[in-house]
């Protein structure tokens, strides 16, 4: 494998590129080889994330973290699955706050928002080697120097620059994440997701949000009151009622998943 | 099938039967012909398909459930097989918007092969197939919300 070696761990790695299609195919990769001491990839500019990445979360070259982690998924359940949407939400709002002198905000399942403009976004995606499943490819993308945004999402999007943040280097935040990643995941495992939930509620940038529900009757929309103990999104319908959901997506999301018209 | 000496209609009939009445499982047996047919009530007590919500004892273990409508005869054995979502979750068909779908009904998909996406707190799980076979139908749509157990696509397999 090419790329510089990055430490972050006695014996772990990030493999850094200057360059790459995508950060998340390429852990893909990286899992199939077996290669142990490779916890993730990082790329200083990444041409064409994956169809659920838009290409402008990260057109401008190092202006960002761009990182997608290989997260050991031994000792956790199924149930457990689900929830590194909110332990990697937990651990970016730790690294990004410990990092810079801001408190950024959360949004329901796992967007970072500092002054209710989204600076990070999260995608996590599960391979299905042969028919076990044993690692989750997480990637994080981190808004760090950027002093604009192209118009369609400049009121949407912000940087820890632009908030007026110290920025670190995508080297320091990418090894300081790995390590919050590793903490709340053992909080997940060890005390349940109680810590997490009142961590994340403590953060709240999610209340009053408009969502989109997916229901067994088709999409609905809904505003956000709160979150569960089980981590899922608590919305007010439209009709007054009140649903728990783990099944929404956010009306301004920049990552949002475009599903495909049936073939 | 028609060499199976059973008709088809008639156990379209008992499937109806068995999912109508939410019984575990349904066995008819006549003239050297076994019709099995197994609810989903069988396959949540069964150890490959615990429900999402149970207390997290056991490892991960994401081989979706079958739910096997098996039909044996004295000479010919054929089955067809449903790979059933392991979890609750949106569907999705394709890995993005401009992608091709992971299968296509006539596709021929191996062990281990994916099948389709499933999406819950934006945890994109892939669903493998569990044995190789022949893609009859695709039971579920792009987008749409689907529980523990619910089908998703029928397989014809390679061999029984």
């Amino acid at each position: 494998m090419n790329g510089l070696k990055e430490e972050v761990a006695e014996g772990k790695y990030i493999l850094s590129f200057p360059h790459l299609t995508s950060t998340q195919d390429y852990a893909k990769k990286i899992i199939s080889t077996c290669a142990r001491d490779i916890v993730g990839v990082r790329a200083d500019y990444q041409s064409s994330g994956r169809g659920r990445l838009k290409s402008q979360w990260d057109a401008v070259p190092n202006s960002s973290l761009l990182v997608s982690y290989i997260f050991d998924l031994s000792g956790f359940s199924k149930r457990h699955v689900k929830l590194i949407s909110l332990v990697t939400a937990a651990a970016a709002i730790t690294a990004i706050s410990e990092s810079t002198n801001l408190t950024p905000q959360y949004k329901w399942p796992n967007d970072i928002l500092i002054s209710n403009r989204k600076v990070c976004g999260v995608l996590i995606e599960t391979p299905a080697f042969k028919q076990s499943l044993s690692q989750a490819i997480i990637g994080v993308g981190v808004n760090l120097t950027q002093l604009e945004f192209p118009p369609d999402i400049e009121s949407i999007a912000t940087s820890i620059a632009m908030e007026g943040g110290q920025a670190p280097t995508p080297q320091a935040l990418a090894k300081t994440l790995y390590h919050k990643l590793l903490w709340w995941a053992d909080i997940l495992l060890w005390h349940g997701l109680d810590p997490i939930t009142e961590m994340l509620r403590e953060h709240d940038g999610y209340t009053g949000e408009h969502y989109r529900v997916t229901t067994d009757s088709g999409e609905r929309p809904g505003t956000a009151v709160g979150i569960t103990s089980e981590g899922e999104l608590i919305l007010r319908m439209e009709d007054g009622s009140i649903l728990a959901t783990q099944n929404a997506t956010s009306q301004k999301s920049v990552h949002r998943y475009n599903i495909p018209a049936d073939s | 099938m028609a060499e199976l000496g059973v008709d088809i209609d008639e156990i379209s009939e008992l499937v109806r039967l068995v999912e109508d009445s939410n019984l575990d499982e349904l066995i008819v047996e006549d003239a050297g012909v076994k019709v099995t047919i197994r609810g989903f009530g069988y396959i949540r007590r069964s150890s490959s398909a615990r429900l999402i919500d149970e207390p997290p004892q056991e490892m991960i273990d994401i081989n979706p459930p079958r739910h096997p409508i098996s039909v044996t005869g004295a000479d010919v054995a054929e089955e067809v097989l449903t790979i059933a979502s392991p979890m609750i979750g949106v569907f999705y068909r394709a890995p993005g918007t401009d992608a091709a779908p992971f299968i296509e009904v006539g596709d021929h998909v191996e062990v281990g092969q994916t099948i389709g996406l499933m999406e819950a707190m934006k945890v994109f799980s892939e669903i493998p197939s569990d044995y190789s076979g022949t893609v009859v139908e695709i039971i579920a749509h792009n987008g749409q919300l689907v529980h523990s157990g619910d089908p998703l696509v029928l397989l014809r397999p390679d061999s029984v």
